[in-house]
């Protein structure tokens, strides 16, 4: 299936015709009258696909702007591209902070749309692709026992088994067992491959203290 | 001085000689503080006195408890407790211990009016034959500390009066070039009074924006032209405002002798005024603004939507009619659909802009007859506050019996307004900042035109300046004169501009005069 565009607009004859340009251009599209409506569909909000939202700045109730903000506080990585009939410039650098893709004032070209569109979609699988491989990481360091757990975060700062094991205060050889699951249940082929994994999921390797917190 | 072979003559004077010599007062006591000698000087002070007190002339032999003792054996009667009386007191001491006494200064309180009397006492113990005495010279300094009261008293009152009115005042000598300040003046320049100053002094606390200024106009005022100027100074590095007057004082041959000033703090009125000013050009602005800015967001608004629409309907069907759609036939029933929404999209369009129309035609003010004159003092001070803020000597030229125009007044003063303000902006850089604005007329004809002396016009085409959105400025709309051109034309006159033979530009619009045709 073609990937899916989502299209937030009040007014109708705007929506209708974005829908057409559209999918006349290959995509999926999915158009809602409000921001409210398109809160309401659940699965628009996690789609198995990269999608994305083409999403006007000034609606009644739910402003565009908003919308972005509520989804952006829920986690729902869905990038978005403005479209305004009025000239909101100082919103639009705020939503650009926030992320958005582009800030397109009516009436643009199909052009400028479909390249957004594109941009916005790249970005979705990408973060599609990064949010999967962080749920792997996590699953993997979830099958980690409290023990090896630890070591795992003493071997990340580059420390040798022997330093370990003085500091947890077991022998060397325990430490070298432990760190050996480790490596297996995280499926790393070395050391610096389970300092990627730790990164990427936001564990940092610098060198702990060794004050026992 | 005496010569040498006179001398012995000196040695020969007796004691009462020697004591009528002496131009001074003093007296010569015996132990028992009894006046055996005194001179002619010395009896005349106590003969006043002695007025005063009631007494007669100054007799000999009187015990000196304090003056007024010299004339009544009974002690003055007026200073309560001898005791506590410094000339006594110091009689005493000068027995008690043989120690001289120089320059003493003291204070009695002479009754009954209780004025006091200030005396410096010098006394001297000498062993003489006939016993110990005492020496005594007295000066009497009361009228010099009335006037040096006095003349502490008048700083005190000058000092609070400026203090107060934050005015400071100086003076100057040419001569020696060194200035005398006020202690307001130092406090409003922020140096310890007594700090010393000259004019390289003063010029180093003056802005560095207002230095060349305040130097040209303070030459001027050495030249003759009277020295009446505001400026900025910096005070421990903040701005203040001040103004400044002085007037020079010369020779026969109009070289500067002196010169007197007073420099007055008047950060406060310019805070004031810069922010009466702003206020008032925020508000035109934004009259301006909102007026303009609600009808072109409604419309931009209104209309971006259904363009929006048709242009997504077009070039979507553009996309079903392409030949490469995978060879199937285009769906001629979708394209139906969208033209009919392309043509219902457009119709809203059309509608709008007919709104609109209705609307403009509505909000056309009524003319009135309407004299330019009154118009423009109207927005003078408006106007006055800016060139104010922004260093600008504004002349105002209005013609009398100038003749009416037809018009609306408000409409006509944000033209007057906007070239101003197009004005000053131009004046941003040195040299000579001037704004005239001139009103002149015949029977058919009046004219306004607003004259500067800034940075001229530099485009190829001045046409182009009165095109919406046209402008140089980075804060600037380029509005101004896009609304006053419509705004003119709507009045049946016309807008024009001309480079000045000297620097800056003047716009100028003539207006048919009313009932003329
Ligand atoms: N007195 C003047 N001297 C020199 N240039 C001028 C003068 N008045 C106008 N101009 C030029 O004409 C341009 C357009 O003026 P206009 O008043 O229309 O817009 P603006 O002053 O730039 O912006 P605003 O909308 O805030 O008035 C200015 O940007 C300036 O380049
Ligand atoms: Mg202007």
């Amino acid at each position: 299936m073609p990937p899916t565009v989502f299209i937030v607009d009040d007014d109708p004859s705007v929506r209708k015709s974005l829908e057409r340009l559209l999918r006349a251009s290959g995509f999926t599209t999915q158009a809602f009258a409000s921001a409210e409506d398109f809160l309401a569909c659940r699965p628009c909000q996690n789609p198995k696909e990269p999608a994305c939202l083409v999403l006007d700045v000034r609606m009644p109730g739910i402003s565009g702007i908003n919308l972005q903000q509520k989804l952006a506080k829920t986690g729902i990585i869905l990038p978005v591209v403005f479209i305004t009939g009025h000239g909101d410039i100082p919103m639009s650098v705020q939503a650009m902070k926030d992320g958005a893709i582009d800030f397109l004032p009516k009436p643009f070209a199909e052009k400028e749309l479909l390249a957004a569109v594109e941009q916005a979609l790249t970005k979705a699988a990408r973060l599609q692709e990064e949010t999967a491989e962080k749920a792997e990481i996590h699953r993997r360091v979830n099958t980690l026992t409290p023990r090896e757990y630890e070591v795992f975060r003493w071997v990340i700062t580059g420390m040798l088994n022997k330093e370990i094991a003085a500091e947890l205060r077991v022998t060397e050889k325990t430490i070298k067992v432990h760190r050996a699951r480790v490596m297996q249940k995280m499926a790393a082929a070395s050391l610096a491959d389970l300092v990627r994994l730790a990164e990427k999921i936001g564990i940092a390797s610098e060198k702990r203290s060794s004050s026992g917190n | 001085m005496k010569k040498e072979r006179d001398l012995p003559q000196v040695e020969r004077l007796t004691i009462d000689e020697f004591f009528q010599g002496i131009p001074v007062p003093v007296f010569l006591l015996n132990e028992d503080r009894r006046v055996e000698k005194m001179t002619p000087a010395a009896a005349a002070i106590f003969s006043g006195l002695s007025e005063s007190a009631g007494g007669d002339e100054c007799t000999f032999g009187r015990v000196v408890n304090c003056i007024h003792c010299l004339d009544d054996p009974r002690g003055c009667g007026h200073t309560p407790f001898c005791g506590k009386c410094p000339v006594r007191k110091t009689i005493l001491d000068i027995y008690a211990t043989g120690q001289p006494c120089r320059q003493k200064e003291v204070k009695l309180t002479l009754s009954p009016d209780g004025h006091d009397c200030h005396l410096v006492i010098s006394a001297e113990l000498l062993a003489l034959p006939s016993g110990r005495k005492i020496l005594l010279h007295f000066e009497d300094i009361t009228a010099r500390k009335k006037a040096e009261e006095k003349l502490a008293l008048t700083k005190d009152i000058l000092d609070r009066a400026q203090k107060v009115a934050r005015v400071g005042s100086w003076h100057m000598d040419f001569l020696t070039n060194t200035m005398l300040w006020t202690d307001e003046a130092y406090r409003l320049f922020g140096l310890e009074p007594g700090t010393p100053v000259n004019y390289d002094r003063f010029l180093q606390k003056v802005h560095p924006g207002d230095r060349e200024y305040v130097a040209r106009k303070w030459r001027a005022a050495l030249a003759g032209e009277p020295y009446e100027i505001e400026h900025r100074i910096i005070v421990n590095g903040q701005v203040k405002w001040v103004r400044e007057k002085a007037e020079v004082e010369t020779d026969k041959n109009g070289k500067p002798l002196r010169a007197i000033g007073t420099v007055q703090d008047i950060t406060g009125y310019k805070q004031q005024e810069t922010d009466k000013a702003r206020l008032q050009r925020e508000l035109l602005h934004v009259s301006r603004v909102t007026a303009m800015g609600e009808l072109t967001a409604a419309l931009t608004h209104e209309m971006n939507q259904p363009l929006m629409a048709i242009m997504g309907n077009v070039q979507a069907a553009q996309r079903l009619l392409a030949p490469d759609a995978q060879g199937q036939e285009p769906d001629l029933e979708e394209i139906r659909e969208i033209l009919a929404d392309v043509v219902k999209d457009s119709k809203r369009a059309a509608e709008i802009i007919r709104k609109i129309r209705v609307y403009l035609k509505k909000s056309l003010h009524k003319p009135v007859l309407l004299d330019l004159n009154t118009a423009i003092r109207e927005i003078l001070p408006l106007i006055r506050s800016n060139a104010l803020i922004k260093n600008v000597s504004l002349n105002i030229e209005l013609a009398p019996d100038l003749p009416p125009a037809r018009g609306d007044r408000v409409q006509l003063q944000q033209v007057i307004v906007n070239l101003a303000l197009n004005g000053f902006e131009a004046m941003t850089g040195e040299g000579e900042k001037e704004l005239t604005i001139r009103t002149t007329g015949n029977e058919k004809t009046v004219t306004v035109s607003v004259e500067d002396t800034g940075t001229g016009i530099t485009v190829d085409n001045p046409e182009d300046l009165f095109k919406p959105f046209f402008t140089t400025k980075n804060e600037g709309m380029g509005m101004g004169l896009a609304v006053n051109k419509s705004i003119i034309e709507a009045h049946g006159g016309t807008l024009k501009v001309e480079n000045n033979r000297g620097p800056g530009v003047t716009f100028s619009f003539i207006l048919p005069v009313y009932g003329g045709d």
